[in-house]
């Protein structure tokens, strides 16, 4: 018996030897795991992949789709994400997952078409936060910071106040004031220094050609009136688009912040296990 | 008698089952780098970390870091590549191995042109006793620093320490005398202005600038010796002055764009055509 | 001795995680090249013939950078240069439109508070381009002041 017990234990460990492989399954996902572990997530995705020709596994999908999303391939991320089914112990996490990436990517319209049916909270928020990137209408200011816990129910309605009511300038406004006197139109946009710039260079060659007329230097005359005109009206044009820009920096710094502060936030989804 | 044979045979069927662990792992090691061979550098680097990991008793463990630090290097990613040397030298088992992998390190801060990290860990081997028969070496990764740093007279000394007629002392100190001097061209065009820009062999701009400069000279002058003051004051201030700066502009920036001409010239030979221990 | 080593490795181990990025997109061979970069600006002096207005203009520029700008030296802060912008505004809009824009830059030019206002170039330089005073929203890409811009 003994002798029966031993060969077969000795046997079964030389054909496992034999199979254990680097290269086999159960070390193919040790050393997806580890890679994954590392951040080196594009490898890890093409290990998990050889996994999944062998055998279907929810966890395995579950992970390249998180790991194409930390890459920010998030075509491929969508993709993996909405793969997992409904069946799966994933759907729920996938579900949000999926969102995030939709959201992460700038598809609002597309968030917002999917949400639009949804009542679940972490939904709600993210619908609510998608208008705040979009120039359709916001909904009501009452219900907008419902879904938010408390602590962050100011910070959100800021940022609703500042989306409904942008602290934008005229540029219609910008331009008369230049036309009155120029420079002040700059001066109104925050350029003082270009304002007053603008308004001396102009002043100078109105001089210059009005001496030069009193003098009797009438090429001379001509000649800085019509510097003169072209720096006035390049005043009146520049406080235009000055206006322009300051309103796209309006915009630019708006998003930034609110970007900053959801990814902070984790877009108010509850932290991934995998990725921490 | 028969216990002994039990524990032999035990013995002996432990051993083929280590050996068989061990044969796994030098398979994988041929495997990452046929990949590598074959210029394959994020594969190999892939299965090297996958050797790494599963070799529990870091029996590859400084040369699978020198493999993955050479692929790296081999697509241009200098920072891992310096990474996973300094793993390979802490891994290193003997001074020839850690003298190999210091002067790779060497070689990488030579190819992203950090001169002083190069001449710093250059300074150390040489100190260190361990490599005494290797001066000839140090001093010819150290020439090419110092070709890589664009100083080709430095490069060119280092060269003859290793021989007088080395090849790449001959090609340094021939690249050196090629160059224009560019103090020389702008104090030229200090004294008179277009002559840095003779000097480099741009004739059109030199006229152009000892034109526009003597002209504005002379009207200034003439505002001058008139006393209207004011006006020669601004046609000397915003007219000459700003041509005769261009004027020491163009004769700096002619000197250095030829400068670097030449250089890369010398650069191109070394890189294609030159056969001896390179970066 | 031991500790030095034992301290350096995990130092390395936990910076692991900072290069695995470099990763996240699949790279080859790449010829790691011996040579200087050569930044010469060369100017195109090429004719614009589409357009009399803007062969005009072309012409004009064209001579301002052959008789004066090569030779008083590089002295615009912004990139594109004002003669440059003054091209690039008549391309994207008209002769006039273009003019203003000219005259708008070159009064932003004598501005010497300029500073911390304009995102740059690796150069140093301000990066300011036509494109954004096209009287166009759309066109506008907003950089921050101070950021660098790579592509330039």
């Amino acid at each position: 018996m003994k002798k029966i017990f031993l060969l077969f234990f000795f046997l079964n460990s030389f054909a496992h030897s034999q199979t254990s492989t680097l290269h086999a399954s159960e070390n193919i996902r040790k050393f997806a795991d580890h890679l994954f572990s590392e951040k080196d997530f594009l490898r890890s995705v093409s290990e998990y992949e050889k996994l999944l020709r062998i055998e279907h596994n929810d966890t395995l999908e579950f992970k390249i789709a998180l790991a194409y999303q930390s890459i920010e391939n998030n075509e491929l991320a969508l993709e993996k994400f909405s793969g997992i089914k409904y069946e799966s112990v994933f759907y729920n996490e996938s579900e949000k997952e999926y969102y995030k990436t939709l959201f992460q990517s700038g598809k609002y319209e597309e968030l917002q078409n999917n949400l639009s049916k949804k009542d679940e909270k972490g939904f709600q928020r993210l619908l609510y936060l998608s208008y705040l990137f979009t120039s359709s209408e916001l909904p009501d200011q009452k219900n907008f910071s419902e879904p938010f816990p408390l602590t962050e129910r100011e910070n959100i309605l800021n940022f609703y106040k500042q989306k409904k009511e942008p602290p934008y300038k005229s540029s219609l406004f910008s331009g008369l004031m230049s036309a009155v006197l120029p420079g002040s139109g700059k001066i109104y946009l925050g350029e003082i220094g270009d304002g007053i710039t603008a308004f001396l260079a102009a002043s100078l060659f109105t001089f210059l050609s009005y001496d030069n007329f009193s003098h009797d230097h009438n090429f001379r005359g001509w000649l800085f009136a019509g510097l003169g005109f072209f720096f006035y009206t390049g005043n009146i044009y520049g406080s235009v688009t000055a206006a322009h820009i300051y309103n796209a920096k309006v915009d630019y710094e708006y998003n930034a912040n609110l970007r900053e502060y959801l990814q902070n936030k984790n877009y108010f989804l509850p932290p991934n296990d995998f990725i921490k | 008698m028969i216990l002994l044979n039990k524990y032999l045979l035990l013995t002996s069927l432990l051993a083929a089952n280590l050996s068989f662990s061990q044969e796994y792992l030098q398979q994988q090691f041929e495997f990452a780098k046929n990949l590598y061979e074959k210029e394959n550098y994020f594969d190999a680097i892939t299965e090297y970390k996958r050797l790494k990991f599963f070799d529990t008793n870091n029996t590859y463990g400084s040369f699978t870091d020198e493999y993955i630090a050479q692929s790296y290097k081999q697509g241009g990613k200098f920072n891992e590549a310096i990474h996973y040397f300094t793993l390979a030298e802490i891994n290193a088992k003997n001074s020839e191995d850690i003298y190999r992998i210091k002067t790779e390190i060497i070689r990488i801060n030579i190819l992203r042109r950090t001169a002083d990290n190069a001449l710093n860990l250059l300074d150390e081997l040489e100190k260190d006793g361990r490599w005494i028969d290797k001066k000839d070496e140090i001093n010819h990764w150290r020439g090419w620093v110092y070709i890589f740093n664009d100083e080709w007279d430095k490069a060119a000394l280092e060269f003859s320490k290793i021989s007088a007629d080395h090849e790449l002392k001959i090609l340094c100190e021939n690249t050196h005398k090629k160059k224009y001097s560019v103090t020389f061209a702008k104090v030229a065009s200090v004294i008179l202005p277009g002559t840095g820009q003779f000097y480099t062999g741009n004739y059109l701009s030199g006229l152009l600038s000892l034109g526009w400069c003597a002209l504005w000279g002379y009207i200034a002058v003439d505002a001058f010796i008139e006393n209207r003051i004011f006006d020669g004051l601004a046609v000397t201030n915003f007219l000459w002055f700003r041509f005769y700066q261009g004027n020491l502009q163009n004769a700096e920036k002619f000197a250095v764009e030829k400068n670097i001409q030449i250089a890369n010239e010398s650069l191109f030979y070394l890189q294609h055509s030159y056969s001896g221990l390179k970066p | 001795m031991k500790y030095v080593f034992t301290i350096i490795s995990l130092f390395i181990l936990l910076s692991m995680n900072l290069y695995a990025q470099s990763d996240w997109e699949k790279w080859g061979k790449a010829e790691n090249d011996y040579k200087i970069n050569e930044n010469f600006r060369n100017r195109d002096y090429s004719f614009e013939s589409d357009n009399p207005g803007k062969f005009i203009i072309k012409s004009l520029v064209n001579g301002y950078w052959f008789f004066i700008s090569d030779v008083d030296g590089d002295n615009c802060p912004f990139r594109p240069s004002c003669s440059a912008f003054l091209l690039d505004a008549a391309k994207e809009t008209n002769i006039f439109q273009g003019s203003l824009m000219f005259f708008d830059r070159f009064t932003r030019d004598l501005n010497i508070f300029k500073q911390g206002k304009y995102p740059r170039v690796k150069s140093g330089r301000y990066y300011d381009p036509a494109y954004l005073y096209t009287l166009s929203k759309r066109k506008i890409d907003y950089i921050p002041a101070n950021e660098i811009v790579t592509s330039e």
